[in-house]
């Protein structure tokens, strides 16, 4: 199943309120997931005009949660999962946007076992390669 | 983000020969447990990455950049009702233009989670 259209991330996400650190879903099939994201001044993980490290990643860590939202919501029924990061290894970090800019963040799931999901996260800010790197994710029912 | 004295406070400071020992405590009631997640507070993985660079840079003149996280392992979730008060322990060392930091963050005997983390200097 591919989707091209706009999927309100809240939906599919236990975080909420100002801790929702992703807009938009872009594109899903079995293995990626593509979200998008604006920087906007009063985001939490904002200092002056820079988004921060643990804001990319948290922005990485949600766009693996969304995917298991987007399957519990419209594909297996099972509903929304609470999504925790197990591990993060070998991400790197290129440079931190700034308000205003545009994140895209593209998922591939590497592995699938049970309720956990190894990914490899590409974030770009416009043609900027900005973070890579790969996570595993443990998914309990909400 | 500035999580030092908002979202957690340092009670106590322990210098050993080859690494800090922080104890912190977290507060309950801070604003992101309402979100994450709603009814079932958990310390968000990303707000101990940041606590960590809050603590590495009480020990440094420099501001931080974390460049580029080589391994963290979250082998137990932090409740911070259950959990109020836990350890920090820091093992820093210079590498050219930065810093080298494994930290653990542990409670007792209980390992919640390990870091190997490199920063680099920004000012």
């Amino acid at each position: 199943m591919d989707l091209d259209v706009d999927v309100d991330v809240r939906e599919l996400l236990p975080q909420q309120g100002e801790f929702v650190m992703i807009d938009r879903l872009r594109y899903f099939d079995e293995t990626t997931i593509v979200s998008s994201m604006t920087v906007v001044g009063d985001n939490i993980f904002v200092d002056g005009d820079v988004f921060t490290e643990p804001g990319i990643i948290e922005n990485i860590a949600q766009t693996a949660a969304a995917r298991m939202g987007y399957i519990g919501k419209y594909i297996d029924k099972s509903g929304v999962k609470l999504g925790f990061i197990g591990e993060i290894k070998n991400l790197f970090i290129e440079r931190c946007p700034r308000t205003g800019e545009e994140l895209t963040t593209r998922i591939e799931v590497t592995t699938e076992i049970f309720s956990t999901v190894m990914i490899q996260a590409k974030v770009n800010a416009g043609n900027d390669l900005i973070a890579h790197g790969s996570m595993k994710i443990a998914v309990i029912a909400s | 983000m500035k999580l030092k004295d908002d979202f957690f406070k340092i009670l106590n400071i322990n210098k050993y020969s080859d690494k800090i020992e922080y104890t912190v405590q977290l507060d309950a009631a801070h604003p992101i447990y309402r979100y994450h997640f709603p009814e079932n507070p958990v310390t968000p993985g990303v707000c101990i990455i940041q606590t960590v660079k809050e603590l590495v840079a009480e020990n440094v003149d420099s501001g931080l950049f974390l460049q580029k996280i080589a391994r963290i392992r979250y082998f137990r979730v932090i409740n911070p009702v259950d959990n109020p008060i836990i350890s920090v322990s820091l093992d820093i060392s210079d590498v050219e233009g930065g810093y080298n930091v494994a930290a653990t963050v542990f409670s007792g005997e209980t390992v919640f989670s390990q870091l190997s983390l490199l920063f680099i200097i920004t000012n």
